[in-house]
Order: structure tokens, then sequence, then C-alpha cells
């Protein structure tokens, strides 16, 4: 059933990072679905109760970021991988950062947030439409979406302009 | 508007319309959009959530100017809902539209501006004009339809201004630059052949200071008349000055599919043999043209100069190929006029090519 899916992964299959990522939701047990595009991944987010989106931010960011808004009202929190060297888009990740996107830079942080989500998985239940499709309105309760606490993982201002080179 | 006539509305068309994209390139007046019967997401994201909740009997996408994902939107579309997929394209994207609808991206196309009401009367089927597109992309004169006729007639002058030249009546510099953009962005995805024909008629001064500028309106409208005669109908010609005229060569799309990738491989590496047979045919058809304006003189006098250049191999843009083909035509011109000369050939001119 797709309200069991926890996490999405953005990304070309052929991409080390969406790889590495598959691995680790493969070791934690998680129900993911890959999705080669946000356009894609997009029509996934009413199919499930909330959980994480994992991408790059390039990909993630498209069409002016406007996915992370849409993931939110599902109840899914994004998480946008930035590799070293983001020069030229500090603007755009300011902007991530301010719709509750986590931004991390190493792959070691991905892991964390998976271990997170899968101890945590179950803890919280969202309601589901009749449809099976789940509405905007239904996303859980904020601070905590699908069992994850996505604050533990929001980066600090030290660490934005450590990244963003200020 | 009452609740049941906006159901019966919906009912006729089968389901809501969902547009997304910038409407005000899409429409003659954003105002005239009636809510009731659509959903605006100007968003694509936005549109593809709503699709996926279903009710839609057609999703209207504008095509951006920079499109880059276009494409995988359009399978996002495909995938989660039913509805018919129409693009709604500017003139110069025409091309770019046809490759879509070849590619079963989207089924259909209209060259925009155009009435709410026309886009309402297509997707509803009481549109009597109403035949698919991609079949109608053959004859690329593509109207508007669902107007009144005056309003089209407006329309039809205002994409004529726009893009053709009054003298001749070929498409101007703008659209070749435009079109011959969009079918070599085509070819560096998909493959496919594009040769760029760059000419002018030899001697043209001369007869201007002659006969007089009529005469040498004539003999480019002559000129215009033959090379669009030897051209296949979706290859683009086009005046882009005074008397430079240029062609591009490009696989129709529904040919394209025809061709097996080893084909297409070897046809892309070398100067199509389609274009130079074109060419060829083009001066055989200006040595046989009488010039009545030139009294007696007037026959076999026409004559052009010419290059040839083809993607990939003498350039990968259009500004590449078009400085390619204009280099060979000055050498055309050194070498004593009349005469057409390939890029990056040894025996270079076309007639020396069996």
């Amino acid at each position: 059933m797709g309200s069991q899916l926890q996490m999405i992964a953005v990304g070309s299959s052929s991409d080390e990072f969406v790889r590495v990522v598959l691995n680790l939701s493969g070791r934690y047990d998680l129900d993911t679905v890959l999705c080669e595009d946000v356009y894609s991944g997009v029509c996934k987010l009413g199919e499930a109760l909330g959980g994480v989106v994992v991408g790059r931010q390039e990909e993630l960011g498209r069409e002016d970021g406007r996915f992370f808004d849409i993931a939110r009202m599902y109840g899914f929190t994004c998480c946008c991988f930035v590799d070293k060297g983001v020069a030229g888009r500090q603007r755009e990740l300011v902007k991530a950062m301010e719709r509750g996107v986590v931004v991390v830079t190493e792959l070691r942080e991905i892991d964390e947030l998976l271990m997170d989500l899968a101890n945590r998985s179950g803890v919280h239940k969202s309601r589901v439409r009749g449809d099976g499709r789940r509405g905007p309105t239904d996303r859980p309760a904020s601070g905590r979406t699908s069992g994850f606490s996505k604050d533990e993982f929001l980066m600090t201002k030290a660490e934005m302009d450590a990244l963003l080179g200020a | 508007m009452g609740v049941d006539e906006n159901e019966e509305r919906s009912v006729r068309y089968g389901g809501k319309i969902l547009l997304t994209g910038d409407l005000g390139k899409a429409f003659v007046d954003a105002g005239d959009i009636d809510r009731d019967s659509c959903e605006i997401n100007a968003n694509i994201l936005d549109a593809i959530d709503a699709a996926s909740k279903g009710g839609f009997a057609a999703v209207g996408v504008v095509i951006p100017p920079v499109s880059g994902k276009l494409r995988s939107a359009l399978k996002a579309f495909r995938e989660t809902c039913e509805a018919r997929i129409i693009l709604l394209a500017q003139m110069p994207q025409e091309p770019q539209a046809m490759e879509l609808i070849a590619s079963s991206a989207a089924d259909e196309y209209l060259i925009c501006p155009i009435r709410f009401s026309a886009l309402v009367s297509r997707v509803s089927g009481s549109d009597p004009d109403a035949a698919v597109r991609s079949e109608a992309a053959v004859d690329r004169g593509a109207s508007v339809v669902g107007l009144d006729a005056a309003t089209q007639e407006k329309i039809r002058q205002l994409e004529r201004l726009a893009t053709e030249d009054d003298l001749t009546g070929l498409k101007n510099r703008k659209y070749i630059w435009e079109f011959a953009r969009q079918v070599i962005g085509r070819a560096g995805k998909v493959g496919g052949r594009i040769t760029l024909l760059v000419f002018d008629v030899d001697n043209l001064k001369h007869y201007n200071d002659l006969y007089g500028h009529l005469a040498g309106d004539e003999i480019l409208r002559q000129a215009a008349v033959l090379i669009r005669r030897c051209c296949r109908t979706h290859d683009a010609v086009g005046r882009i000055g005074g008397d430079e005229f240029a062609a591009v060569f490009w696989d129709d799309p529904r040919r394209d599919r025809a061709l097996d990738e080893s084909e297409r491989r070897s046809a892309s590496a070398d100067h199509p043999t389609e274009a130079i047979c074109i060419a060829k045919r083009f001066v055989g058809e200006l040595e046989k043209a009488e010039l009545d304006l030139l009294g007696p003189d007037g026959k076999g006098v026409l004559a052009i100069s010419g290059g040839l250049a083809s993607y990939p191999r003498d350039g990968s843009t259009i500004g590449e190929l078009f400085e390619q083909a204009d280099r060979a035509l000055l050498e055309a011109k050194r070498s004593g006029k009349s005469r057409i000369y390939l890029v990056g050939k040894p025996r270079n001119d076309i007639a020396d090519i069996d």
C-alpha cells in the first residue's frame, strides 16, 4: 500500500549519490521509491503518509524550488545534498532553508537522518483520505514529519556560513 | 453562473482544463479565461500535483522559452493522469512542439496566441477544425481556430508582420534564426541532419542601377519563388538581408522515426544528399528562369552564389553554421560567382558532386 512509503529518492539511478542513498534506505529497511526528477517526484507525494525526500539541491530546487513547498504540504521533509563549492547558489540555498529544507553536505549526515527516520517511523500516523491519497491539509503536526525530527538536522547559522563561505 | 450550469459545462468538456505556464503568452486576452471551466497553476509542479488528483479533460501547457526539462514534466503528466496534453506554442517553437508530439510526449499543439474559447472548443470536440495538430504539422501554416474571422485575420497579419519578409513572402531573419536554433537543439538531443544554405543574388546592384529598383525587387521575388518551390514543405526558407536568403533543411520528425539509429548516425556524419540535391535543383531552376522585366536579356541571367554548412560537422550552434556558410558563400563569390560551395570539401562546388 502506498501509505507505507517513507522515502522518495529523487535523481538519476546512475548518480553515485543516489545509489548511496538507495543503499542506505535498504540498510534501514525504509520503504523507498526512486523518481528520476522532481516532476515524477510530485506524482508520488500524495501516495504516502509523509516522510523524507532526498535528492541533490540542483534537482529538488527546480522550478523555483516549488517542490519544497508541495512536499511540505504533503508532510514530507526535503533533504538536499549539496556538494562543496556552492558559489552562485547561495541565494537558492538560503531560500531552501527558509522553507524548512534540510541541507546536508556530507553523506554521513544522510546516513544519520535515515537512521533517525527508521528509528522513529511508526510513531506518527496521519489520516488518509477516502481515495487513499493524502491531501495537503492532512499534514502531520508541525515539527514532526512522519516520525522524523527534522529540527535536529537543520543547519545552524554557523554551519550555513561555513558552507556558503561567508 | 449557477452551480448546475458549471456542472453541465464540466460534463460537456468531459472535465476541466488544467492550464500551466505563462498564460499571457498563450491567450489573446487572458481576461477571457473562464475560471469555472479550468484550473490555473502557473508553476508546472503545482499543475502536475493538481493533475494527479484527476478530473481533467485536458492539460494545456504553455511551452516556456527555456524548456530544458519540459519533456520530463510532460512525462509526469502522462504518468499521473489520462487527460489530453495540448501544447500552447509560439510560432518559432513549432519545431519543438512537432518533435514532442512525434515522440508522443504530447497529443497536439496550438499556435498561440489563441482565444480561450478556441481551446475549449478543441477540448470539447465542438471545434469543426479539430484535426490533431500532429497531422496538420505537415502544412506549416497553422491556423488559429475558434475565433471570429476578423480576429483570425488580424492575428494572421500580426504573425506575418512578425515572421515574414513583406517583399518576398518568405520568412524573415528572426524566424529563420529561431527556427534553426530550435532544430539544432532538437538534433543535439535526438540526432538528425540539418543543413543551412545561405545565398545571395549575383549582380543585383547592376540590375538595380540599370533597370531600376522595381526590377531588382522582382528579381528577389523570382528567386524567392524558385527556392520555395525547390524546398520541401517542412524546410524553412527566408530572406535574411537585402539580397541574402537562407534555407534550413532538416529532418521531418515523422520521417525521422523511420530512420534507424545507425542510419541516423551515418547520415549526420556528412552533408545530407537531399540538401545538395535541393540546392542543385534550385540552381537548375534559376538557369531556366525568364525575367520579363529585363527584356530579351532576361533569360538565364538569374544566378546566385551560396554556401552550404551542415550540423554537426561544420558547427554546433546556429551562429557557427551561419558563419561557416557565409564563409563558403564568400569563397563562391571570389571564385567567379554563380555557384554554391560546401564547407570543408576539397572539391567544394556542389556542381562537382554526383
